[in-house]
């Protein structure tokens, strides 16, 4: 379920994007650019381990601490963010070009296909996406690319619902009929005159669905069954981090924290976004 | 709507679950043809010879045509036969009979505070809507939902129970009250990510009710403070709330699956994110099973419930 949809649309207020649009971007650019320099902003290797500095606890030296191997944690959760990030955003934007694809079919042909694409959809709708999600990454074996397939396979049904029903409107307006009637091939309408008029709102739902993404990925890493070492990814992370809790919280707690960042710079996106294009 | 009338949709929503359950069946059945592997050769190991693997093949009927393949299996499902671990020394059966209490006494209690968290929140944002508190309590809501149910585990677990010593790290208890201290952490994470979406449910109805005539009039009739709110706003506020109930559960259920490994609670999803991660097939297929039967079941009580309370729902 897409976020915006979840939490309802209220309160919007006329204008332009506004500042919130500019800086949950810069917020996100700045820490995909602090990924790829992350050895040279913390001067520490993410990988280099020693065990004679493990566990130091959040200094001015190491700001988030060491782990268990002596390794600097925030320079790993920086260079986690140039694998969390796209992924996200890939997580974020298959399914809704799947989603827009499908569901203009089955607004536009109607009949047996439209059918068949919204049965499956409500099937999809009904089941718990963590369990779908497990389940198929057993079958494809752990990765992000089973990550990528179990989040199109789970999250397209917004998108085609909310494309098909713009579709079902506007197929049987005058200026649709017309450009059918000019002789206009079907591709041609669909995607000259209809789907222009879904896609402000898809892009939102899949701007907000980035921490839905984004959560699936961590979960799926943090249970063993996402991204596997040497990758570096903010689930894992908290999940390596998990047995020194005790005494060492902070080799699983700061991790969580890069995810928070992102969750409230792509609300302010979405958020953004959306004041942008009801204009 | 008449009693007979109720009961005709009872009887027709479940004559509608059955063809539902079948393709439900059906997929789970398919899992077998579409992961890699041949299951003769996992059971024979490595160095059979073909003659085995044919035997073997035959014992286990998969030299038959893939529609009595199924036909057997649903017999199978029929008298509760799952298979067993790929250890097998545990039957499938068994491993689900013994993780569902654990599940369902997490769901429970995420529902208590899912509802008590949900409804505080959604009368006190709707006091004044756009107000202070409604605007903070819908930024912090946005917040919940983005914020990891098994992170918030672990920083409760870091933050409370083992400062406070109060909640065990993880695990299960073995009598009601050591069961409730377990399920408590737990079911706060989970509750967190989900009562924004109940609350903003009921909030908008709260702020419709309020608006209403059948309010106007109960209060120029004198009617105030607690007894107005609970006889003529909450009641009503709470009928699309009820429609909400099926997908609510549903996303209960989800993070259950996430938050069960956080505090080691050897419930339903503790069992899927192991057998995924040991590669164990029967006990993912039977759990897919156990899951989607679960899933077909609170979405035929929430409509039934719906239709119950809702007069307007046409039979």
């Amino acid at each position: 379920m897409a976020l915006v949809q979840v939490l309802g649309r209220r309160r919007v207020r006329r204008g332009s994007g506004g500042p919130a649009l500019v800086i949950g971007a810069v917020l996100l650019a700045l820490l995909l650019a602090a990924s790829f320099a992350a050895g040279t902003l913390t001067g520490h290797d993410p990988a280099l381990t020693d065990l004679t500095a493990r566990f130091r606890p959040p200094t001015a030296q190491h700001w988030f601490g060491t782990d268990q191997l002596g390794r600097d944690v925030l320079t790993r959760v920086l260079v986690a963010a140039g694998t969390d990030l796209p992924l996200a955003l890939l997580g974020a934007a298959v399914p809704a070009v799947i989603g827009i694809v499908l569901g203009a079919l089955a607004g536009y042909a109607r009949g047996w296909i439209g059918t068949a694409v919204m049965r499956l959809a409500d099937l999809i709708q009904a089941f718990p996406s963590y369990i779908l999600l497990i389940v198929l990454v057993f079958l494809l074996g752990p990765g992000g690319g089973s990550f990528l397939v179990g989040a199109a396979v789970g999250a397209w049904v917004t998108y085609a619902r909310l494309v098909r029903g713009v579709v079902l409107r506007l197929r049987e307006l005058d200026y649709v009929r017309a450009a059918q009637a000019a002789g206009l091939g079907h591709t041609r309408v669909l995607l000259r005159h209809v789907l222009p008029n879904a896609l402000p709102q898809a892009v939102v739902y899949a701007a907000s669905d980035i921490v839905l993404a984004l959560s699936y990925l961590a979960a799926l890493s943090y249970l063993g069954l996402g991204i596997q070492a040497p990758g570096i990814e903010w689930g894992q992370m908290i999940a390596e981090g998990q047995p020194f809790l005790r005494n060492q919280w902070w080799v699983s707690v700061m991790p969580g924290l890069a995810i928070i960042l992102v969750g409230v710079a792509v609300r302010l996106i979405a958020g953004g976004l959306e004041r942008r294009l009801q204009r | 709507m008449t009693g007979r009338g109720r009961f005709r949709f009872v009887g027709r929503r479940l004559l509608q679950a059955i063809p539902l359950t079948l393709v439900l069946l059906l997929l789970v059945f398919a899992m077998l043809k579409v992961v890699p592997g041949d299951p003769a050769l996992q059971v024979a190991g490595p160095r059979a010879s073909a003659a085995t693997l044919e035997a073997i093949r035959i014992h286990l009927g998969l030299d038959q045509p893939v529609w009595l393949q199924f036909v057997h299996y649903l017999g199978r499902v029929a008298t509760g036969d799952l298979g067993t671990t790929a250890t097998g020394s545990t039957k499938v059966s068994t491993l689900i009979a013994a993780g569902t209490p654990v599940t369902l006494v997490l769901l429970a209690v995420s529902t208590v505070f899912t509802v008590v968290i949900a409804g505080a929140t959604a009368l006190l944002a709707a006091r004044r809507p756009d107000g202070l508190a409604d605007r903070l309590i819908n930024v912090v809501a946005a917040f919940g939902v983005g914020v990891p149910t098994f992170w918030l585990g672990i920083v409760l677990l870091a933050g409370v129970a083992l400062p406070t010593g109060a909640f065990p790290i993880g695990g299960w208890g073995d009598t009601p009250a050591t069961v409730l201290r377990a399920a408590v952490l737990p079911a706060l994470a989970l509750s967190v990510s989900v009562a924004p979406v109940l609350m903003a449910s009921l909030r908008s109805g709260i702020v419709e009710a309020r608006r209403s005539e059948y309010h106007a009039a109960a209060q120029a009739a004198g009617v105030r403070g607690w007894t107005l709110t609970r006889r003529f706003v909450l009641r009503n506020a709470a009928v699309p709330p009820v429609s909400l109930l099926a997908a609510l559960t549903t996303l209960l259920l989800s993070g259950a699956v996430v938050v069960e490994s956080t505090f080691g609670l050897p419930g339903l999803g503790l069992s899927l994110t192991q057998a995924a991660q040991n590669r164990d097939f029967n006990v993912i297929q039977g759990l897919t099973l156990v899951f989607s039967l679960a899933v077909v079941a609170v979405n035929l009580v929430g409509d039934v419930l719906v239709a119950l309370l809702d007069p307007r729902v046409e039979v």
